[in-house]
């Protein structure tokens, strides 16, 4: 997480190489036939792809976000439920879980934020391509506005994202007003 | 150095938490703000601290007005309820800081940080940090800041509020030795009435934003000018029973209590009465004596040295002082004999003291 | 009998599961630590090794020569030394101005119930895309005749930093007993005093836990750099980086080494704030 994107986005071009790459590497392993799967070019995997880069960039993130609200949970409630005779899957249901919820919302929060704006991974990995399989609205105003210079429909595209964003993050703070986030 | 409060008010969005205060602190007094939360007494000291903006009226220190006069130029020191030691210096960095803001020489500072810490028994601290500090310990660490610098005034914030109870005790003794010995003007904020009682010259009683009453520990204790000061002050709390005249007697549940003569004219002056006696005054007996209040015991109390009996006179909860080795049953029926010259009579509207 | 064999049985599953949940938290971290030891080796890995089906797992074969390359590469250099520039200067610069524009915020009570709003406006650029600014960025710096200086860059990064800055060190002075100042005042220091003398020392450590974050995120931060940049007298790092890996033939050892060395600060700072790393990263909501 504290990786540069980019120094992510040239690892995983190498491993998902389709001629020397590691993953291949892996599933010829198994007596697989990797020849066919080239995992950036191929429109129907450049997606899961890129996303699966980016689960392994930021899953450590949300982890210590959890991390960090499971330590907050005071000792208490769990000695009450044992002596209420509570097994460990009730005790996970009925404790952890809902006192967990602000962590869950917050983690859920920064991702949804984060990805709404993913944009240096994905230009590393695949530029958006093949065609549009993993184009972003990221992606899409940068090429508009520097690819083809529309700067007008870039700032379009901007403000609609922006809208977007701030809805997304007023529905959000909603749920999480009554708990973190002073 | 005296300090007079003239009409101060501090006023919090439309509400005001300090309401015309007059009150007038002698030169080497010690003063004690008591009151529940929320009464107004920390806002107060605070503006006397220079801290908190006066709202109106006008606050002297020595004669001085100090309205809008910044807090490092009215010469006070405070102890915080959590001493605010300066948690990146040492015990005698923090004693020494008032010394090295006004600009006292390295070896001066010294000499005076050890002189005040020996007064204070905290020599042997002096080059630990804060939170190598037990609670008392930064406490006398706290009050060594406020005393090396001689101020005008002491302001004291509820200083013994995070002591456990026993360091309390002692702490409490402590503080009055040092304030009786070095003789300096001091504004002690504080909700225990015990503390008040103890430590002060004077106490001054506050109720939200309005000083009820100004006086000595026995004048609070013998003449509260109100309920609300007669149930402060004292523990257990005065006992409050409302009632009717009688004749020159008081009527309550079938018990009638004759009063003394001086009390008669103001008695009949109100409507409806408040009768009030300290548990401690009042004294357990047969429920068939004559002129005795019934009451049901509700729950005792042993303390060891005293016990206390919890009785139920028709509605009203009443608290009575009885011998260590007093032993009644929930559910006995006890009489309440009631000195008359020991009854406080209260207007019920008002709350107001007669007599 | 039936008492031991019951003790036998629970053992026996409570030595199973806890083994599925080795086996499971084994897999986890080799899925996100593979990637980073492929990364290593391969930029130290033979050019032979490196485009050998299958891979070459594990090798002896070692070579420094990639980053020989690099570092006797003059314009590695300046890339380097231009992302080092950009995100110093930028750090520095919201700092000072963030941690006093944090100070009043946590300290002072502003009308019109600014505190609040300036603090969720504040809040909001974390969750802001900064995609939407880059066309009036843009255009900014091209009518100041800005682009392509590390100065852009600069004030281009202080546009996420200084908000980061505020938020964080507001975090750092709201935990700060007011009591410590208004001790201080009372014992004769003026506001200016205090806040040097009192406020400063203690929250030092978090001044520099939100330093390194702000040098953390402009360092890795790609998008401003590439809009704002085009030669080699303000190009990052980054940039560089990308610019090389999406042409057609790509010099994978060089780009390897390139990327353990663009990383690798980053993971001593990473050490260096462990204890503040996911208050840094959340903004702030979790203080961890």
């Amino acid at each position: 997480m504290i990786l540069p994107p980019v120094v992510a986005g040239v690892t995983w071009r190498l491993i998902y190489n389709p001629n020397f790459g590691v993953l291949n590497g892996i599933l010829r392993l198994f007596g697989l036939d990797t020849r066919r799967w080239t995992w950036l070019a191929d429109p129907s995997l450049a997606l899961p792809a890129v996303i699966l880069v980016d689960v392994w960039e930021w899953t450590p993130f949300v982890f210590l976000i959890l991390l960090a609200g499971l330590q907050a949970i005071p000792q208490e409630p769990y000695e009450a439920a044992r002596i209420d005779g509570a097994n460990a899957w009730q005790t996970f249901f009925h404790i952890t879980l809902p006192l967990l919820i602000p962590a869950i919302l917050v983690a859920l929060l920064l991702r949804t934020m984060d990805l709404l704006r993913i944009f240096d991974q994905i230009f590393i990995l695949t530029q958006g391509g093949p065609g549009f399989a993993t184009e972003t609205v990221s992606l899409y105003i940068y090429k508009t506005a520097f690819r083809f210079y529309d700067f007008g429909y870039a700032a379009v595209l901007s403000i609609v994202l922006l809208a977007v964003t701030m809805v997304l993050c007023r529905l959000y703070l909603r749920f999480l007003k009554p708990n973190a986030l002073e | 150095m005296s300090i007079r409060f003239e009409n101060a008010t501090k006023i919090f969005r439309d509400l005001a938490v300090v309401d015309r205060l007059n009150l007038e602190i002698e030169d080497g007094e010690m003063m004690v703000l008591l009151g529940p939360s929320g009464c107004g007494k920390t806002t107060t000291l605070r503006m006397l601290a220079g801290l908190e903006d006066i709202s109106e009226g006008t606050i002297y220190i020595a004669s001085r007005c100090v309205n809008g006069v910044p807090s490092r130029h009215r010469n006070v020191a405070m102890v915080f309820q959590n001493y605010a030691l300066y948690p990146h210096m040492t015990a005698a960095q923090n004693i020494g800081y008032p010394l090295r803001i006004r600009g006292v020489k390295r070896d001066e500072m010294a000499r005076q940080v050890s002189e005040v810490a020996e007064t204070l028994e905290i020599g042997r601290l002096l080059d630990r940090r804060p939170r190598e500090l037990s609670g008392g310990e930064r406490q006398r660490v706290a009050l060594a800041r406020a005393v090396i610098r001689r101020p005008a005034a002491f302001l004291m914030d509820e200083p013994l509020s995070n002591l456990d109870a026993r360091l309390r005790l002692q702490m409490r003794g402590e503080l009055k030795r040092l304030q009786r010995g070095l003789r300096i003007t001091t504004l002690y904020v504080t909700h225990d009435q015990a503390e008040a009682m103890t430590l002060a010259h004077r106490v001054a009683v506050m109720r939200e934003g309005k000083l009820q009453q100004v006086g000595t520990p026995m004048e609070l204790y013998q003449r509260p000018a109100n309920m609300f000061v007669a149930g402060f002050v004292g523990s257990p709390a005065m006992n409050f029973i409302q009632g009717r005249m009688e004749g020159a007697s008081f009527r309550l549940n079938g018990g009638l209590l004759s009063l003394t003569p001086d009390q008669l004219p103001a008695a009949a002056s109100a409507e409806t009465l408040v009768l009030g006696f300290r548990p401690e005054c009042a004294s357990l007996t047969s429920p068939q004596e004559d002129g005795a209040l019934r009451g049901t015991v509700y729950v005792t109390e042993e303390m060891g040295n005293e016990t206390f009996v919890f009785l139920k006179c028709e509605d009203a909860l009443i608290t009575v002082r009885a011998e260590a080795h007093f032993k009644a049953e929930i559910g006995d029926v006890l009489g309440v004999r009631v000195p008359p010259s020991s009854v406080r009579l209260f207007e019920a509207r008002t709350g107001k003291a007669l007599v | 009998m039936r008492e031991l064999k019951g003790q036998y049985d629970s053992s026996f599953v409570t030595r199973y599961s806890s083994f599925l949940k080795y086996a499971l938290l084994m897999l986890f971290a080799v899925f996100f630590l593979f990637p980073m030891y492929w990364l290593v080796l391969t930029s130290l890995k033979t050019q032979a090794d490196q485009f050998s089906m299958p891979p070459v797992w594990w090798t002896k074969r070692l070579t420094l020569d990639y980053y020989r390359a690099i570092i006797f590469d003059s314009s590695f250099e300046t890339l380097a030394f231009n992302s080092a520039l950009a995100c110093g200067g930028s750090a520095l610069l919201s700092l000072v101005a963030g941690t006093m524009g944090a100070y009043s915020l946590s300290r002072f009570r502003l009308p019109f119930r600014l505190n609040h709003h300036l603090s969720l406006w504040i809040l909001s650029t974390r969750m802001f895309p900064p995609i939407v600014s880059i066309v009036p960025l843009f255009l900014i710096m091209r009518a100041l005749d800005l682009l392509d200086t590390r100065l852009a860059l600069v004030l281009a990064y202080s546009v996420f930093n200084l908000p980061f800055v505020v938020w964080m060190m507001k975090g750092f002075f709201d935990e700060l007993p007011r009591e410590l100042e208004e001790s201080a005042l009372m014992d004769g220091d003026t506001h200016l005093g205090a806040f040097l003398r009192i406020v400063l020392p203690l929250v030092a450590p978090g001044i520099a836990a939100t330093a390194i974050f702000c040098m953390i995120v402009s360092w890795n931060e790609f998008l401003f750099a590439l809009i704002l940049t085009q030669t080699d007298s303000a190009l990052t790092l980054p940039v560089g980086i990308a610019n090389q890996v999406t042409q057609y033939e790509i010099r994978w050892g060089v780009m390897s080494a390139a990327g353990v060395v663009a990383m690798t600060p980053m993971f001593i700072f990473a050490l260096m704030v462990q204890r503040y790393l996911v208050r840094g990263l959340s903004f702030g909501a979790v203080k961890g």
